[in-house]
């Protein structure tokens, strides 16, 4: 009985750490895409358009 | 337990590597008329100052593909718009036949992945001949399923750029979106200036229709927008959170060391490669020590106690796995985004890589990534 237990344990673990180092980036990879895009706001297309914005006045100098 | 800081500085840097090799390559036709600012927006959009004068490679009569040794990414840029309608057959026959070419690899490196096609909006008006060609071409792609942006550039004009999105929506073509930008800022006048804008959006709208395998490709060859590689980056630290938690649960005491580092050197070179930025050994090296230890006595006790517990079979295990699950997340997720920060500095230019060596830069790291476990507690 006790011999079971270990051997259970044993290959528990061996399972958790292959599954560990070898599946989970595998898995993260594909899962970080989802979670990023479900993270996007709603575009406002209608809203879209520059920032107007004075000129510095250091740059202006600089360019004249 | 002693953690080898040099040895895990190693692994970074080679798990780095390997990630940025092994990036997948995104392949962008970009057509549309000569002088509607196509060139603008790739080096807008893209690193590496891809469009020089000159460079590409002709791949059929009328297109050239714009690359660079090393860099996951491919331009094929359309020639011969202008030129009327002959040519504008010829051009939309050799799209066609290079996305079919991509298709018949049944190599992902090699595929079409997406059209911008462009149109000058400083121009006032879309010219029947675009969009009948867009009509024909957009029923050819009926079969071949190519997503199409439509890029509006030299958008300095709201009012103009919403007129001509409305003009082009109202044609009903099968696009996936009309897109305005302006890649450069604008001089108005000699008072004002129009403020470059659009090139997140057109991140966003790609990232929607690219495959999950190309996700990490595009915010690495993507220059355009910051908080976009910060939004993307978060988003490895959530999923490298979560496994951590689960491996935090291993059942055989102190293994989670073991499963926790690879997955948190995998999220490092993870957020390296988003950053898209040359990291050295020495970096990482001066990261890795100022951070390991830094979560002081509390998390040390914390993780000795959990693995105890784990000893004691059944209640032990789930106890002595909860707490081990909850620390390991913690760390992760202060490590991930203290990393996050760091890079930040340095694609802003903050910080000098070579800053990191220093004792006070060292410190600086320790103080972000405490205040960073701090903020996850």
């Amino acid at each position: 009985m006790q011999n079971t237990k270990k051997i259970w344990c044993i290959m528990s673990g061996a399972v958790i750490l292959v599954v560990g180092i070898f599946i989970v980036p595998r898995c993260l990879k594909k899962l970080t895409g989802e979670i990023y895009k479900k993270g996007h706001r709603k575009i406002n297309f209608e809203n879209l358009g520059p920032e107007i914005v004075k000129k510095d006045t250091k740059e202006q100098e600089n360019g004249n | 337990m002693e953690i080898n800081t040099d040895k895990i500085a190693e692994d970074c840097i080679k798990a780095i590597n390997e990630k940025i090799k092994n990036l997948k390559t995104l392949n962008i036709i970009v057509a549309g008329k000569t002088g509607v600012g196509k060139s603008t927006l790739i080096n807008g959009m893209f690193r590496e100052n891809l469009v020089e004068t000159g460079m590409g490679k002709p791949v059929t009569m009328h297109m050239r593909k714009i690359s660079k040794k090393g860099f996951p990414l491919n331009v094929y840029d359309t020639r011969g718009f202008e030129l009327g309608k002959d040519a504008q057959v010829e051009v939309k026959k050799e799209v066609v036949e290079v996305i079919q070419k991509g298709i018949v690899s049944k190599d992902v490196n090699e595929s079409i992945h997406c059209i911008w096609y462009c149109i000058n909006t400083a121009s006032n008006r879309v010219e029947q001949e675009e969009i009948d060609w867009l009509k024909d071409f957009t029923k050819e792609n009926q079969v071949t399923q190519v997503p199409i942006i439509i890029v509006l550039t030299q958008s300095f004009s709201k009012k103009k750029a919403k007129e001509m999105r409305d003009m082009i929506l109202n044609e009903n073509l099968d696009v996936i979106q009309v897109v305005p930008v302006l890649a450069m800022d604008y001089d108005i006048d000699d008072e004002y200036i129009a403020k470059a804008y659009g090139l997140d959006t057109l991140i966003k709208v790609m990232s929607e229709v690219l495959p999950n395998e190309l996700q990490d490709t595009l915010q690495n060859v993507q220059k355009a927008s910051l908080e976009e590689k910060k939004r993307y980056a978060q988003a490895a630290v959530v999923t490298a959170t979560a496994a951590a938690f689960g491996e935090g649960f291993s059942p055989i005491p102190f293994s989670d060391c073991a499963l926790l580092i690879p997955t948190q050197v995998a999220m490092i070179a993870s957020i390296t490669a988003i950053f898209g930025l040359d990291i050295n050994k020495s970096l990482i090296t001066s990261f890795v020590s100022s951070t390991v230890g830094a979560g002081g006595a509390t998390i040390a006790g914390k993780t000795i106690v959990s693995n105890l517990l784990k000893l004691i079979p059944g209640a032990g295990t789930i106890a002595g796995g909860s707490i081990s699950g909850a620390t390991a997340g913690m760390l992760t997720t202060a490590l991930g985004e203290a990393y996050i920060l760091l890079m930040e500095a340095i694609y802003k230019g903050e910080l000098k890589s070579s800053e990191m060596n220093t004792d006070i830069g060292k410190q600086e790291m320790k103080k972000l990534f405490k205040e960073r476990i701090k903020a996850n507690k």
